[in-house]
């Protein structure tokens, strides 16, 4: 293990995602690195509720919720300067300019996949 | 006349000559006798002269100098005759010859033509003179004992002769020579005379003949002429050919004349077609307005014979017409002799044939054949001139129709983008019409994101970079609004090899990208849902074995959830994953468990169209608490009943949901919250935006669903 990783014991999560079963298997999966589920929405209009005002240390972002695009969310996350990681079942290729360097995870994705690009975000704003 | 008379003189003289011959004869009376005989003489001679002064014609003359040479030279017969124009000696008038005599001694000459100083011959018996026997015995039987040739000369040269014939031998005297010469001379002045206006007369006429052909020759001239000219000046064709044919009439002096036309492609070796006549009856042009190659008309033997013309000049003795049907038509229309000419290209290329007719058998002369050359030149100039023009417009037309087609747009351009020329397709698609576009320039049409990309293809065509490109680009309409199309270019260039116009061919393909953008979207879309699929059975996986007892347990309710999903995913298959009927939704969760038998399972509520995520959200719900029910609920056993009732109220944006289970065994409410529990509570209240909450009742499972109704419907 990288010393210099950032942990993520207790880290605060707010999770964007429609599917529920996803969110459950998020859920089950950051309960045991150890993570905190700070929030979870599923709508657009929550969403923008929960980036721009709650606590947080790291978002999971579905770029699609409920056929919208999130990156206007995930601008209101930068904007807050707290990392985050795009979820996404389509290709890479749809991610706007500005958001290139954020970490994408390909639905589905194991564990250790989601560990990583969690670590990568937190690092990267370090 | 004066001349004459002093002719006469010196037979004065030879009068006094003459008394001194005959010495049995008195003085008196035969110096009375000779001055009786010499007046008679002088009358005879002055006759002939007048006689043959005032003679009309050849014979008159003949005839006058008989009558003197038989008056004065005391002969019983008499005759003259002439070189022939093969220079034979003949009889031109006699008196008192048989005719056997004459065809006997015709020919006879001592002189030949032409001969100088030519002298009277005079046989004084006929019975000593040296002739051949056969001669003599003819003279002899004629009864003729003496005679004498006396020429006739034309400037000193011998053109004839008269002959004087005794029936007794005689003594020729001086007298007699004198007479005969006299009247040779007067003879042959009045021959020279005669000839003379003969050959005035001929010449006169000669001179007429040729002028008549003269005129013909520029009549025939101008007619060509005004032809050339006419065709020179686009006149109308049937008109021209008129004029042909009333030339061709004009020149051969035919009754008839007719001009076809050589169709190549149609019966074997092709076929002509009559283009025009003159004088042909009806029938006569029906017969012949198509002929074959191998009728028997002349028409067709000039396309067989390549040598050239055909002229027969009567039909009725032409051997390759006889017994035909033509020589019957020809017969029947007064045709008797006829010509056909062929017509040919510059090149050579037989194009039709002109003919002419006659109504009484003719030969064509060589001067009428000539002309006809010329004016049949002219004919198959006209022919090619105007089948080449033909041809021209029937290429225009076939270029117009696809210029017109509506499929497509067809712009032609100069080489800086002005449009030229543009179709009304073209129109169509871009909303400017003709004139308007006359006025800009096609990258004024162009999107301006869509214009460097244009302006560099259209750079290396014109430098010669590149021959014709094909691009899809779009172009801003007249009303505002943008199509995609596509522009296949190429570049034409003049003679001297620089661009002339730009060609373009234009196709609305806003379709085709409009479908290739939802093709993006669905495939992007399908992309998305198989990810979420894939997760949701990832999560499905994890949460199955994670609380499943023994790897069987887990095994069996992973695949029950996974084909739960399945199932979920035919009713949104069915309706194209656009949404699904929440009754089928509903039965066929329940499906598995008996939903036939309506004492197990009760269904109240309107029919409402839910929308995907809701048909999938309650799939998987209604599974969970179904199989919920079977292992511990109301289907656990036989008087157990699952009643679902729910609610649509669209004014309050509320949808309403009931899964309430009664007469099952005892439920005790379990102690930790298995994946079921989860996902009916958490997952369809996440997935609906609503509340869902579980309650475990005496004798059942209730599950109560509220949510708003656009969440979970879009029939509004």
């Amino acid at each position: 293990m990288n010393i210099s990783a950032p942990d993520l014991a207790g880290r605060r999560v707010l999770l964007v995602e429609d599917e529920s079963l996803i969110v459950m298997l998020f859920e089950d999966t950051l309960t045991e690195m150890g993570c905190e589920i700070a929030g979870v929405a599923s709508r657009f209009d929550d969403a923008i509720r929960k980036a721009s005002a709650l606590n947080f240390d790291v978002a999971i972002l579905d770029v699609n919720l409920n056929n919208l695009r999130t990156f206007p969310i995930a601008e209101i996350i930068k904007s807050r300067n707290i990392p985050f990681v795009f979820a996404t079942g389509y290709g890479a290729t749809s991610i706007p300019e500005g958001l290139s360097g954020v970490p994408v995870l390909q639905k589905p994705f194991t564990a250790p996949e989601l560990e990583r690009g969690l670590r990568a975000a937190l690092a990267a704003k370090r | 006349m004066l001349d004459r008379q002093t002719e006469v003189m010196p037979a004065q003289e030879d009068f006094s000559r003459d008394v001194e011959r005959s010495p049995e004869n008195n003085v008196c009376d035969d110096a009375g006798g000779a001055l009786e005989r010499h007046a008679r003489e002088q009358a005879a001679l002055f006759r002939l002269t007048d006689r043959l002064y005032r003679a009309q014609s050849l014979d008159a003359s003949y005839d006058a100098a008989l009558e003197a040479i038989l008056e004065t030279l005391g002969c019983r017969a008499a005759s003259i005759l002439r070189f022939d124009s093969e220079g034979v000696m003949r009889f031109v008038a006699w008196r008192g010859l048989s005719d056997g005599y004459r065809k006997a001694v015709d020919g006879h000459s001592p002189w030949t033509e032409g001969e100088r100083d030519a002298e009277p011959i005079f046989v004084s018996d006929i019975a000593r003179a040296d002739m051949p026997e056969d001669l003599r015995a003819i003279i002899s039987a004629e009864g003729i004992r003496a005679l004498s040739f006396v020429p006739l000369t034309n400037a000193g040269r011998v053109s004839g002769k008269f002959m004087a014939y005794y029936d007794s031998p005689r003594d020729f005297d001086s007298h007699d020579v004198d007479l005969s010469l006299t009247v040779a001379r007067q003879l042959g002045f009045c021959l020279e005379r005669a000839q003379a206006e003969s050959d005035r007369e001929d010449a006169l006429r000669i001179r007429a003949a040729s002028e008549k052909r003269l005129a013909e020759e520029l009549d025939a001239a101008k007619r060509l002429q005004e032809i050339s000219a006419a065709l020179i000046h686009e006149g109308d064709s049937t008109s021209l050919y008129e004029m042909i044919l009333d030339a061709a009439v004009s020149v051969m002096n035919s009754d008839f004349a007719s001009m076809q036309i050589l169709h190549p492609e149609r019966g074997q070796g092709g076929e002509l077609r009559l283009i025009g006549h003159r004088g042909f009856s009806d029938e006569a042009a029906r017969f012949w307005e198509w002929v074959r190659c191998d009728s028997s008309s002349t028409c067709a033997a000039a396309m067989q014979d390549i040598s050239g013309r055909v002229i027969c000049s009567d039909v009725r003795v032409c051997d390759y017409m006889q017994g035909t049907e033509d020589l019957e038509m020809y017969l029947k229309t007064g045709i008797l002799a006829v010509q056909t000419t062929p017509l040919r290209s510059r090149s050579g290329r037989l194009l039709g044939m002109i003919s002419t007719h006659w109504r009484q058998p003719h030969k064509p002369s060589p001067g009428d054949l000539h002309r006809l050359d010329v004016l049949a030149r002219q004919a198959a100039d006209l022919i090619e001139q105007r089948s080449a023009e033909q041809a021209l417009r029937d290429r225009q037309e076939r270029l117009r129709a696809v210029f017109n087609s509506p499929a497509i747009g067809v712009a032609v351009l100069k080489p800086d983008g002005s449009f030229i020329e543009t179709n009304d397709a073209f129109s169509a698609l871009c909303g400017y019409d003709a004139s308007e576009l006359r006025a800009i320039n096609s990258l004024d049409l162009t999107h301006p994101d869509d214009r460097a990309a244009m302006a560099e293809l259209l750079n290396e065509m014109l430098d010669g970079r590149r021959s014709d490109f094909v691009i899809e680009k779009r172009y801003v309409r007249k009303d505002g609004s943008v199509i995609w199309v596509q522009n296949s270019v190429s570049l034409t260039h003049d003679e001297a090899g620089h661009p002339a116009h730009l060609v373009k061919l234009i196709q609305d393909i806003s379709g085709r990208k409009a479908a290739e953008k939802r093709q993006r979207l669905l495939i992007d879309e399908i992309n998305h849902r198989v990810k979420n699929t894939l997760a949701t059975v990832q999560s499905f996986a994890s949460q199955s074995l994670r609380n499943a007892a023994g790897l069987a347990e887990g095994r069996a309710a992973f695949e029950a959830r996974l084909i739960a999903l399945s199932k979920s995913h035919d009713v949104l298959t069915r309706e194209h994953w656009e949404g699904g009927n929440l009754c089928e939704v509903v039965k066929g969760a329940i499906a598995p468990y008996g939903a036939d038998s309506p004492s197990r399972f009760t269904i109240e509520g309107e029919p409402l169209r839910l929308r995907p995520k809701a048909v999938l959200a309650l799939s998987l719900a209604f599974h969970e608490l179904a199989t919920n029910a079977v292992k511990y609920g109301a289907l656990s056993n036989e008087d157990g009943r699952v009643a679902i009732r729910w609610r649509a109220v669209p004014q309050t944006d509320r949808f309403e949901l009931e899964w309430r289970e009664s007469g099952g065994p005892d439920v005790k409410t379990p102690t930790r919250r298995g994946f079921g529990s989860r996902l009916v509570e958490q997952g369809l209240a996440h997935d609906l935006a609503g509340d869902v909450r579980l309650t475990f009742e005496d004798r059942g499972v209730v599950c109560s669903v509220s949510a708003p109704l656009h969440e979970v419907s879009d029939a509004t």
